[in-house]
């Protein structure tokens, strides 16, 4: 997809400028339970469903000096207290990582992971939920929840040239964390303007 | 499991539960000295309480985790909520002392009282029936498990084994995905929601480097707790364990190899409708102290019994002269180090 | 691959985290000077960038007796947290004066110079109308506290009320017994012992630091046996749990005895010697057999003995050793007397047998206490057969018959003879020791020299008490000093107590403040006159009414120089510090607040915290905390050791130690007195006092303000007289932290230890008793179970009996009973937050299930508590272990912790059992915390309901 070259107050996911961007959805897909990190995990969730949130939107914008990435998604249930909504913007960090299980032990994905309630964290994914907290970089993220609607923009340095990108979705009503999410079951190649 | 640090010694705490006194010093020492910090007021990583009761978090003992006994596969559990562990209360203190209220405003606890819990909620509810009525303490700890499902839950890898035999996190690697909490047997892992970590008992490392036993340990006035390294054949705690068998952990069968170690607790009789005295029937009922410690209970408590009666006949017993302690560093291993001694103005460096 | 496989790092900075956390750049000494009885637990006081980080016990202690535990690590909750309330938000930082009524809870905050030019003002116009007496002060045994308070207030003038008279930790019963009430083993003498009788004590809450001895001694070959009504937490570590019906126990022990008369297990030799009960008395009146009766003159309290086939021998009150004379403990002999009449007169314990097969055989007493007879009879041998101690605690004083109780409790240990020896005896309280910290503080001026004058003063003034009657022990002279010189204090001006050195120079300002039992003061002053002349609230079985006893041991001047202040002399000003009037005081707000607070034109509260009176005074003034100052802990038998706490961290906020704000005030009043022109005033002795003098007499020329040299000064005394090891200074205790006493001093309580001081041994009281005949401070010069004063024979209490529980408070199906809670010292550390998060953070009453479901109350509803006096609200704690019709609510809590700022006290009547007002008769004369009327309020009478908020 194409990164929109804009003007405006583009950290804002309610910002007018967004309006000039193009807007993609993406399917989801839970990360496959045989794939889950740790023998507790996939014991615990077995029988569970997760990853169910089905698809997201994605706008994807620059300044010139940094990419915006706009997500979009409907809100799961009320929360329970415990864990929150969240999401993901992934990237190949070295190689032809997998994205459909962030990556793997030998070929990582980063992120850009934004909570509700919680910084941005820049993080390099190994698999699900087999993350490291990286230094910040530049990473940003500001949330908004409306109309029943979770609308993020992440946001980072403009890399030199197109690269795909991944969405991650974790519904916290439902528990989801690590590698409890809904991820895209492709790389989306995105393009620089 | 790769760790980077090679295991040298195990070690291992026992309380006795025929000295523990439920008076919470340990548990404040603990507090005092780790967790006043941001996101820390309602944490208890020690923490004593009343048993038979639902204790902390509220009803742990039903809470899952551990590992199932005939698959040997870790065992789905509960993450114990903010709520059950409740406590951390918020008090009313400006408006009570310069509110201007005249008493109509009193000290307590901010926030709905419905479904209130707390650290030592049920402190001395016990149960049976007056005057057969009973109840003991029970100091609870992370077990510092020789195979801690907290650690194989984790995604993230934050969690492993010092050299010592310690379960430590590393906080910075730690996402807060809470998959240690569910998997703990024994709920011993807190959740910083401000931080977003979990947190746990640290074994008092930095005191364990510097040669001072742990906080609870050197603190608890009961003389209850012993520490020492369970592969040391001289060390109390080996002989406790080992040799005599005189304590067991609690709720071995959830296969964490807990390295804490419990000496069970005598009780006084029952008492016959008629007010005389049963002296056959202990009045905590065995079956519930072996739902605890396991089947070793019963023969534990009759060695303990038989000690007894050796001493009071003028027989001598290495058992109960060990129990006793003569000399206080006697429960402290080889943490014998007075930590007002060490110069400590820049972390010990 | 699981999540533990990627494992790839060192976490050094994650652990630098927690390594960081555990660093501190000075480190103090400190304890907790505060009424934690016995406390004294020594901690290192751990500080950083100059604040107070944490503590923690210092475990310094060396073994005492080898084969006996040591004392390590002591301590216990609130003192492991003692520094989370130095700046916590219940930290009081300011001067505070009250704006609206009092009790609204508003305040203004001032500056010192405002604050002290009132309260100085209200003092000097307190001191016109009604003299320096009508300013008073509730005691407290806090020793930071209590010795600055005291020297005010005996340089002022004023009255003291008491201490032990308000809050009556007075074991009324062993003092009638043994002329003292404080016979303390140290704790780790609790090690001996064979059998451990754990009675009207609960220790697993209250002696922390000590409980260790129990259980270790349990691990010893000792048998644990806890009597109570209900399953309380000591039964944990019990091998034998007694429940027994609440207020009944008199008859058990009386029943305990009874089994071991009849099966012939007494200590007879033990018996014969130590008490009274070979002693005769006359069947006509009751009376003991007296010298005057035998031979038409002669001291009245020279008593007879029978040695068979010899006839009646006065008994030695020099010594109580028979060496080897057998006398008679039964039977009935003829007498002649100096008239030529003749009367039979029989041993004491003929009666006594007598009345218990009477009475309280074990099938008897069980329909009286509810416990088996088997069990009476397996106890009783027990007893008779191994060294016991009973562990008492100051609850049985608190019941209205508790005298009676703990007179029971004596005499088990007499027959058994468990006194005098390790492993037995009764736990009481006692201090003293540290002598030199009221010495350094009223000798006539600094230095060893004046040291010196004062005890040789101290000496001489004793020498001359023995010359007067050869068989009296140091112990009872020092006492009757005591007793003369409070008598005198009102009467003209006698000397102050013994450590002020007896005569002062005609250009010394006065030094002497009174010291007056409550009793009076509640009586007259606070409208409790009604309350304990209410029919069914006191004792129903006595001839007459409240009020004749009342007015017959004033007419008779029993208590003369202490019945004040009377009705036309009002209390004027209230200064509390260290005291908590309104949350002890047995009525509370109820009976103070309409009563006594209207009659005050001041209440100040010093303290470092806002207590529950601190809300219904007219200013708070900020005390430095514990950590803040120089302070000795109270010392106790106990321990024997003297603890030290440092100044670790300037006091927080404007707050000021007790020496500087009591001289401030003096320098403001002073200032004021002579801007309104006054000079000097006279004191309820006559004395005159001048304004301009005080604040230099106060601090000793400013000696007592320095607190180095003050402190330097008081361990050094203590060394001169003789307590603390020659050579023993400041610099010993801030090395150290603790030092062992190595002799007792001469105040009354450490004297009442009648034991030598070995330093390689536990202590034990009562050796000199025991190894050395030494004689009792009682009437008889023994320990005395029967007592023929008038009113006791009026009562049908000469010997130890049982009384049932009065109906106080009205007639309600519950009995209230408390004792301390596990979370606090008193009120002090309620609004420590760490400690709030240790139970459920607010009070609570803790009831039986099914009492409180046969009143629809679940665990944790609220509650309303009611009897005839009045009511309170809290949470109900339900439990099986409370037994059915008691109802518990542990003393301590804030009255700011419950709805109204109405605690548990407000119910409760505080009826004083009339036999306390008994005087005129040896050991029942007054004596300073010691005898006098005493508060009564276990097993109140109560319901409760649920109440809707
Ligand atoms: S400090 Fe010791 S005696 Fe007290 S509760 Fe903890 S383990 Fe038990
Ligand atoms: S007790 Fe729980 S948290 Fe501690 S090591 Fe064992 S499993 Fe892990
Ligand atoms: S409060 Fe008392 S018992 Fe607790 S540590 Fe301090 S002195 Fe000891």
């Amino acid at each position: 997809m194409k990164v929109a070259r804009l003007n405006g107050e583009l950290a804002d996911p309610a910002a007018p400028a967004w309006g000039g961007a193009e807007a993609v959805s993406i399917t989801l897909g839970p990360v496959p339970i045989g794939a889950q990190p740790t023998a507790y995990i996939r014991e615990a969730w077995a029988g569970r469903s997760y990853g169910t949130t089905g698809a997201a939107t994605l706008a994807a914008a620059s300044d010139g000096e940094r990419l915006y990435l706009r997500l979009e998604w409907p809100d799961g249930a009320t929360p329970n207290g415990e864990f929150q909504d969240a999401v993901a913007a992934m990237f190949p960090a070295g190689g032809d990582a997998p994205v459909a299980t962030m990556g793997d032990h030998d070929r990582p994905v980063e992120l850009w992971f934004w909570e509700n309630g919680r910084g941005p964290l820049r993080l390099t994914s190994r698999g699900p939920g087999v993350v490291r907290k990286e230094a910040a970089d530049g990473v940003a993220a500001r949330g908004d929840l409306a109309g029943g609607r979770w609308s993020v923009v992440l946001s980072g340095p403009k890399p030199a040239a197109g690269k795909p990108v991944g969405v991650a979705v974790w519904d916290g009503s439902n528990d989801e964390r690590a590698g409890l999410a809904a991820v895209s079951q492709e790389w989306l190649q995105l393009e620089l303007a | 499991m790769t760790t980077t640090e090679a295991k040298t010694r195990q070690l291992a705490w026992v309380y006795d539960l025929n000295k523990c006194i439920g008076c919470q010093t340990c548990s404040v020492a603990c507090k005092v000295l780790w967790t006043r910090d941001e996101g820390e007021k309602h944490q208890w990583w020690m923490s004593v309480n009343t048993m038979p009761g639902l204790g902390t978090p509220k009803g742990w003992e039903d809470m899952g985790g551990g590992f199932d006994p005939e698959t040997g596969k870790p065992r789905p559990g509960h993450q114990p909520t903010r709520g059950e562990f409740g406590g951390g209360f918020d008090y009313n203190y400006q408006e009570v002392f310069y509110g201007g209220t005249a008493g109509k405003a009193h000290l307590e606890p901010q926030g709905p009282r419905e479904g209130r819990w707390a650290m030592n909620w049920d402190e001395d509810q016990g149960a049976g029936e007056w005057p057969n009525s009973y109840y003991f303490y029970l100091p609870r700890q992370c077990n510092h498990c020789s195979n801690p499902v907290c650690m194989s839950a984790c995604a993230t890898g934050a969690l492993s084994r010092t050299n010592d035999g310690l379960v430590l996190r590393d906080e910075e690697v730690c996402m807060g995905d809470r998959f240690c909490m569910e998997a703990c047997p024994y709920k011993k892992i807190y959740f910083n929601y401000d931080r977003h970590v979990a947190q746990q008992c640290i074994g008092c490392f930095p005191r364990i480097e510097a040669g001072v036993a742990p906080a609870c340990v050197r603190q608890c006035p009961g003389r209850a707790v012993f520490i020492g390294d369970l592969e040391d054949e001289e060390s109390s705690v080996h002989k406790l364990v080992k040799t005599w068998k005189v304590a067991m952990p609690l709720k071995a069968e959830a296969g964490t190899g807990p390295n804490v170690y419990y000496v069970p607790p005598l009780s006084p009789h029952r008492l016959n409708d008629d007010m005389s005295i049963d002296t056959e029937t202990p009045r905590i009922p065995p079956e519930y102290l072996e739902s605890l410690f396991g089947p070793g209970v019963h023969g534990a408590l009759n060695v303990l019994k038989g000690e007894m009666e050796t001493v009071r006949a003028g027989g001598a017993s290495e058992i109960l002269t060990t129990l006793i302690a003569y000399k206080w560093q006697e429960l402290l291993g080889p943490f014998t180090v007075d930590p007002a001694t060490l110069d400590r103005s820049n972390g010990g460096a | 691959m699981d999540g533990t496989a990627v494992q790839d790092r060192i976490y050094t900075s994650a652990r630098d985290l927690y390594r960081t956390k555990w660093e501190w750049d000075a480190v103090y000494w400190g304890t907790h000077c505060v009424d934690c009885y016995p406390g004294n637990c020594p901690m290192r006081v751990y500080v950083r960038d100059g604040l107070v980080w944490r503590e923690e016990q210092s475990g310094t202690f060396q073994t005492v007796e080898p084969g006996v535990p040591d004392f390590n690590p002591m301590g216990c909750q609130k003192g492991a947290s003692w520094s989370q309330s130095l700046y916590g938000p219940d930290r009081l930082l300011y001067p505070l004066k009250r704006v609206g009524e009092r009790g609204s809870g508003k305040w203004n905050r001032v500056n010192w110079d405002e604050a002290l030019s009132d309260i100085a003002d209200k003092m000097i116009d307190a001191i016109e109308a009604g003299g320096p007496q009508s300013i008073a002060h509730e005691g407290t045994p806090e020793m930071a506290t209590v010795i600055p308070t005291n020297k005010f207030f005996s340089v002022l003038g004023g009255n003291g009320l008491d201490l032990n008279g308000s809050i009556n930790d007075f074991s009324i019963g062993l003092y009638e017994t043994f002329g003292r009430f404080s016979p303390v083993s140290s704790a780790d003498d609790w090690f001996h012992s064979e059998v451990v009788l754990i009675w009207h004590m609960n220790p697993i809450y209250t002696r922390i630091p000590f409980y260790h001895f129990i259980a270790e001694a349990r691990y010893n070959g000792a048998e644990v046996i806890n009597i109570s009504p209900d399953v309380n937490p000591s039964h944990v570590h019990a091998d034998m749990q007694v429940p027994i019906n609440g207020g009944s126990d008199a008859a058990f022990g009386l029943s305990l005895v009874q089994v071991i008369l009849e099966e012939g297990l007494a200590n007879w030799k033990f018996i014969r010697e130590q008490t009274d009960l070979g002693f005769l008395v006359r069947t006509d009146t009751g009376r003991y057999l007296r010298q005057a009766d035998v031979e038409g003159s002669g001291p009245e309290d020279q008593l007879y003995q029978w040695v068979p086939g010899k006839g009646a021998r006065k008994a030695d009150r020099g010594n109580i050793f028979l060496n080897g004379v057998e006398i008679a403990l039964e039977g009935t002999y003829r007498v002649e007397l100096a008239d030529g009449s003749s009367v039979d007169v029989r041993p004491a314990c003929d009666i006594l047998r007598e009345r218990l097969d009477a009475r309280f055989t074990p099938e008897l007493q069980q329909a009286i206490t509810g416990v088996h007879p088997e069990t009476v009879r397996a106890i009783a041998r027990k007893c008779a057969t191994k060294r016991t101690n009973i562990m008492l605690g100051y609850n049985a004083c608190k019941f209205y018959h508790g005298d009676l109780m703990e007179r029971a409790q004596a005499l088990l240990l007499a027959v058994t003879g468990n006194w005098g020896k390790k492993g037995t005896g009764v736990r009481c309280w006692a201090s003293g020791m540290h002598d030199g910290a009221f010495i350094a503080v009223n000798k006539p001026g600094p230095g060893a020299a004046n040291t010196e004058t004062v005890l040789s003063g101290r000496d001489a003034a004793i020498a001359m008490m023995k010359a007067s009657d050869p068989t009296m022990t140091t112990e009872i002279a020092v006492k009757k000093l005591g007793q003369l010189s409070m008598k005198f204090q009102r009467s003209g001006g006698g000397p102050g107590s013994m450590s002020s050195g007896g005569e002062r120079g005609a250009d010394e300002a006065p030094n002497d403040s009174l010291s007056t039992p409550p009793a009076f003061w509640w009586y007259w002053q606070a409208g409790y006159r009604e309350r304990w002349n209410t029919p069914g609230w006191g004792d129903e079985s006595l001839p007459r009414t409240f009020d004749e006893y009342f007015n017959e041991a004033l007419d008779k001047g029993w208590w003369q120089g202490m019945d004040f202040p009377r009705p036309e002399e009002p209390p004027r000003v209230l200064i509390e510090c260290g005291g908590n009037m309104l949350r002890r005081t047995r009525g509370g707000k109820t009976a103070l607040l309409p009563t006594l607070w209207p009659k005050l034109d001041l209440i100040v509260s010093i303290d470092f915290r806002i207590s529950q009176t601190g809300l219904y005074s007219d200013y708070v003034l900020p005390a430095a905390q514990h950590y803040e100052k120089i302070g000795f802990h109270i010392p106790t038998p106990h321990l024997m050791n003297l603890t030290f706490s440092d100044r670790a961290a300037k006091p927080a906020g404007e707050a000021r130690n007790e020496w500087q704000i009591y001289h401030a005030l003096f320098e403001k009043m002073a200032e004021r007195a002579r801007e309104r022109g006054l000079t000097h005033y006279t004191d309820a002795t006559g004395q005159e006092r001048t304004f301009a003098a005080l604040p230099k007499a106060y601090s000793m020329n400013g000696f007592l303000l320095d607190e180095e040299r003050l402190a330097d000064e008081q361990i050094r005394d203590s060394a001169l007289a003789g307590t603390l090891p020659m050579g023993t200074s400041l610099r010993t205790l801030r090395d150290k932290g603790h030092v062992r006493f190595i002799d007792w001093g001469l105040s009354p309580m450490a004297l009442a230890q009648a034991s030598p001081i070995k330093p390689n041994e536990t202590h034990v009281p009562f050796r000199d008793h025991t190894e050395r005949g030494m004689p009792f401070p009682t009437y008889s010069r023994r320990a005395q179970f029967y007592i023929d004063h008038e009113w006791f024979l009026e009562a049908g209490e000469e010997l130890p009996t049982y009384k049932p529980n009065p109906d106080m408070g009205g007639d309600y199906p519950l009995g209230m009973t408390s004792g301390h809670n596990r979370w606090s010292i008193h009120a002090m550390n309620q609004a420590n937050w760490v400690i709030l998060g240790t139970h459920r953070g607010e009070p609570d009453v803790v009831v039986n299930s099914d009492d409180a479901a046969a009143r629809g109350v679940k665990d944790g509803d609220r509650v309303r508590v009611f009897n005839d006096v009045s009511s309170f609200v809290t949470r109900a704690r339900v439990a099986p272990n409370v037994k059915p019709g008691q109802l518990i609510s542990y003393n301590g809590w804030a009255g700011f912790q419950y709805p109204e700022w109405s605690g548990a006290n407000e119910i409760e009547p505080g009826m004083v059992k009339w036999i306390g007002f008994a005087g005129g008769y040896g050991h029942l004369n007054h004596l300073g915390a010691e005898w006098q009327p005493v508060p009564a309020e276990r097993w109140t009478r109560c319901d409760f309901a649920r109440e809707e908020r």
